[in-house]
């Protein structure tokens, strides 16, 4: 690899706090052959200024790949041994240790890096690079991390400035290609699945795969991971696609092999992906009706979608109210325009029936609502608990608006007008407490409606509109109402969501301390345990020491018996030879 | 060790959650021993095995160094001793076989050195074997080493009391080098029917062979355990 002669001032913008030096020196253009034009923001005003990278162009012979190092850097040459790295591993360099010397530690340095560079675009990891390396692994560690922090490995710059979109072109072409798995023993594209392993850093296409072609023996079937590529090339529908595919559809129907043919690029299962994900409907906001969501759908593309759309609308007519079932079929048979014009004329009597019905309570009711609600938001109102006059023109409208004050509003009992009632958070109206089951907060004709609109949320609208009809307190003619209130139980729904992920959280904190206190005292017991074994073995102790004490005395007496009858005999032979 | 600096050979086998981890590497006793956890995080996030390894990794590395150290300090008798040892390893595909001679008195020998000499000689393409022939050579001189420190303890412990250390039977792997050699004259030059034995010997294996191997080892090694089951219950 051609590297650059190493500048001569190196750049002091570093995010480093290692370099003591200040070399202060701006770097605003490189003379080596660059690929993009040489970065002209070098920032030098100090230790806290962010690294810009700079090409250094190092083609390896087999990839046209620009490996970048950063700016600070560029002291790197493969032969020489810089001050920079005798500064920063000393232990290399003082001998105290034979094998922590310069070479050991340039044949690391450079194996390191080799073996980056022979794969620049996939992260060298400690273990991959300590592999193949004959040093004990501190000392690979120690080169490893010294070359990860300044750049010269598992380096890739950062995305600013347009030089660098230049580079990262290059860059990212060669990441696109990689990124399309190809398999690292038989080179082919992999397009259905692949199989990686983590431990060796392999692709395996299906072929390889089933042919137990791996590279290295030290792996198993079992290592290796699948992954379906099916879904990875999905590049974004352009409108003309959508186009193709709308009219092919229209011309083909469900022949869907035609249809891909006409739709150029696409495979069969990304155009019935993309067809059924197509959104419709938005053309039609109309009146919330029985069958808005199947019109909606219905009406909403080609005639020929509605064989499969009708497919989808199965469900529906799996519901548990017979009644939605029998409208659900109904329609399903009849056909949309029919169903539509007949739902609106249904509806009509029905608005027009309760009008009837309630014009004499519903005029004044409507306006006495308004004033109510003109009064409630422009007057100074009082809580209209019994006893409490607080007043509320600091509260929220919500709580002006239906004259109770916060408290209030959450206590489980209030006396109103005499009688026992609780606040329902869902009408924001005070019902009697027989209305209420145990400590809710709503009542219970509401919480019926809400789980039951809850668990069929396609038939949303109709239920509502439905339980509007049969409710007589909010006629349909009053649709502000309405929609006001939902609003406000949203807010209600929210809050309580909330309350419950607390309550959730604390019980699991409580939890956790509940264990930690158990695995102290069984840690305590732990403690008490061993010291009793230490306790136990400590006589033995004592008796060994006695032991070999004794027999040192032995010896001892031995010796000394020993020098005694030396003695006696020098005394005797003495004596023998002054007899001779 | 007998060599100047004592790198100490640490082998991994941990089998945990259906992952295995095999490994075997050098590691410098000086360094602290904090940089054991590091270590043994930093592999178990290389390799994504399962967190409980990161424990395993550690105890066992520290446990192998213990014992280094409980050896340490204490004296080596080394005679002028030559010594042959043996390698005998797979390391992926390349299966290397060789027996030489190593002097053991001769603190200037480097197991490093001599491991990467010898995969460039034979030109092994495997970057792999160098460190493991390392490791076996590291490990045959500690062995050596703690035999000879355990025989000198023995002889200090000797019921005589005397001065002369005898050493036993077991730990004299010297070898007459005379003997070793052809009698007589033939001075340096090895007997004929030896010369096959001395020689390094490099194979690469096919990925089946290799599938094969693994198969008798994991065969063999389960009737080891078997073995030793009944043993103990026995």
């Amino acid at each position: 690899m051609a590297d650059p002669s190493p500048q001569p001032p190196p750049s002091a913008s570093t995010q480093l706090p290692l370099q003591p030096l200040q070399q202060l020196a701006a770097l605003t253009e490189l003379e080596t052959p660059s690929v993009a034009p040489s970065v002209a923001e070098t920032e030098t005003s100090g230790p806290t200024a962010t690294a810009t990278p700079e090409l250094i162009s190092a083609p390896s012979p087999a990839v046209s790949y620009t490996i970048i190092v950063p700016s600070f850097s560029a002291w790197f040459s493969w032969d020489e041994i810089h001050d920079t790295e005798r500064r920063l591993l000393p232990e290399f360099f003082d001998g105290k240790s034979t094998s922590r010397n310069p070479s050991s530690y340039k044949y690391l340095r450079n194996a390191i890096i080799s073996k980056f560079r022979s794969q620049p675009t996939s992260k060298l990891s400690y273990t991959e690079a300590r592999r193949g390396l004959v040093a004990d692994v501190g000392s690979v560690r120690k080169v490893f991390d010294f070359l990860e922090e300044w750049g010269l490995i598992n380096y890739t710059p950062p995305k600013k400035g347009k030089e660098e979109t230049e580079a990262r072109g290059a860059l990212g072409k060669k990441d696109e290609s990689s990124g399309k798995r190809i398999c690292t023993s038989c080179g082919a594209v992999c397009s259905l699945q692949c199989f990686t392993t983590a431990k060796a850093n392999m692709t395996l296409c299906a072929k390889c795969f089933v042919k137990s072609n791996y590279q290295r023996p030290g792996l198993s079937s079992a290592d290796f991971k699948r992954v379906d590529l099916l879904e990875e090339p999905r590049p974004d529908w352009t409108d003309k696609e959508t186009l193709h595919l709308l009219e092919a559809i229209l011309h083909y129907g469900e022949d869907w092999k035609k249809v891909a043919e006409y739709v150029a690029s696409r495979p069969v299962k990304d155009c019935i992906a993309r067809f059924v994900k197509l959104p419709f409907g938005e053309q039609f906001i109309g009146p919330k009706e029985e069958h808005n969501g199947y019109t909606e759908q219905g009406g909403g593309d080609a005639d020929e979608n509605e064989s499969i759309k009708r497919r989808r609308l199965s469900p529906l007519a799996d519901a548990s109210n017979p009644i939605m079932a029998q409208v659900a079929f109904l329609s399903a048979i009849v056909g949309p325009h029919v169903a539509e014009t007949a739902a609106q004329a249904a509806v009509s009597a029905l608005s027009n029936l309760g009008a009837n019905e309630a014009t004499d309570l519903t005029e004044p009711c409507v306006s006495e609502t308004n004033e109510e609600l003109d009064e409630k938001l422009y007057s100074t109102p009082c809580c209209s608990v019994n006893g409490c006059g607080s007043d509320l023109s600091n509260c929220r409208d919500y709580h002006r608006r239906h004259k109770v004050c916060e408290a209030h509003s959450k206590a489980s009992i209030v006396l109103v007008g005499g009688q026992e009632q609780r606040f329902c958070q869902q009408c924001s109206r005070f019902h009697l407490l027989s209305e209420f089951d145990g400590v809710k907060r709503s009542c219970r004709n509401r919480l019926d409606l809400l789980n039951f609109r809850r668990r069929r949320p396609q038939s949303e609208a109709v239920n509502t509109s439905l339980s509007s009809a049969s409710h007589q307190d909010s006629a349909v003619g009053e649709p502000v109402v309405s929609a006001e209130l939902e609003i406000e139980e949203e807010e209600q729904e929210l809050e309580k969501s909330f309350s419950d992920i607390i309550e959730v959280q604390m019980k699991e904190m409580q939890e956790k301390l509940v264990r930690f206190e158990e695995m102290d005292v069984i840690m305590a017991r732990e403690r008490l345990q061993v010291q009793y074994l230490r306790d136990l073995i400590l006589p033995d102790q004592l008796a060994i020491a006695q032991h070999q004490h004794r027999l040192a005395m032995m010896a001892r007496e031995n010796v000394s018996t020993w020098e005694k009858l030396r003695s006696t005999n020098d005394v005797i032979d003495r004596g023998t030879t002054l007899l001779l | 060790m007998p060599t100047k600096e004592s790198l100490i050979p640490i082998h991994l086998d941990l089998d945990l959650d259906g992952h295995r981890y095999k490994d075997a590497f050098t590691w410098n006793p000086h360094d602290p021993d904090s940089q054991v956890l590091s270590f043994a995080k930093r592999t178990v996030k290389d390799l994504k095995l399962p967190p409980t390894f990161v424990t395993q990794i550690s105890q066992s590395i520290q446990h192998q160094l213990a014992e280094f150290r409980s050896f340490g300090g204490q004296d080596m008798f080394i005679q002028e001793k030559i010594v042959p040892l043996k390698l005998d390893l797979r390391v992926n595909n390349t299966v290397v076989r060789d027996t030489f001679l190593w002097d053991i008195s001769n603190f200037e020998s480097d197991p490093e050195g001599f491991a990467v000499t010898l995969c460039n000689d034979l030109d092994v393409a495997d970057p792999e074997v160098a460190p493991a022939i390392a490791v076996a050579i590291r490990e045959q001189l500690y062995e050596i080493a703690t035999q000879s420190v355990s025989a000198v303890k023995e002889a200090k412990l000797g019921k005589k009391g005397r001065r002369g250390y005898e050493l036993s039977k077991g730990g004299n792997n010297a070898l007459d080098v005379s003997r070793y050699f052809g009698s007589k004259g033939s001075g340096v030059i090895r007997k004929r029917k030896d010369w096959y034995m001395n020689g390094p010997t490099v194979d690469v294996l096919t990925n089946e062979e290799v599938g094969t191997l693994e198969e008798l080892n994991s065969r063999f090694r389960r009737k080891l355990d078997e073995k030793e089951d009944s043993f103990q219950q026995g």
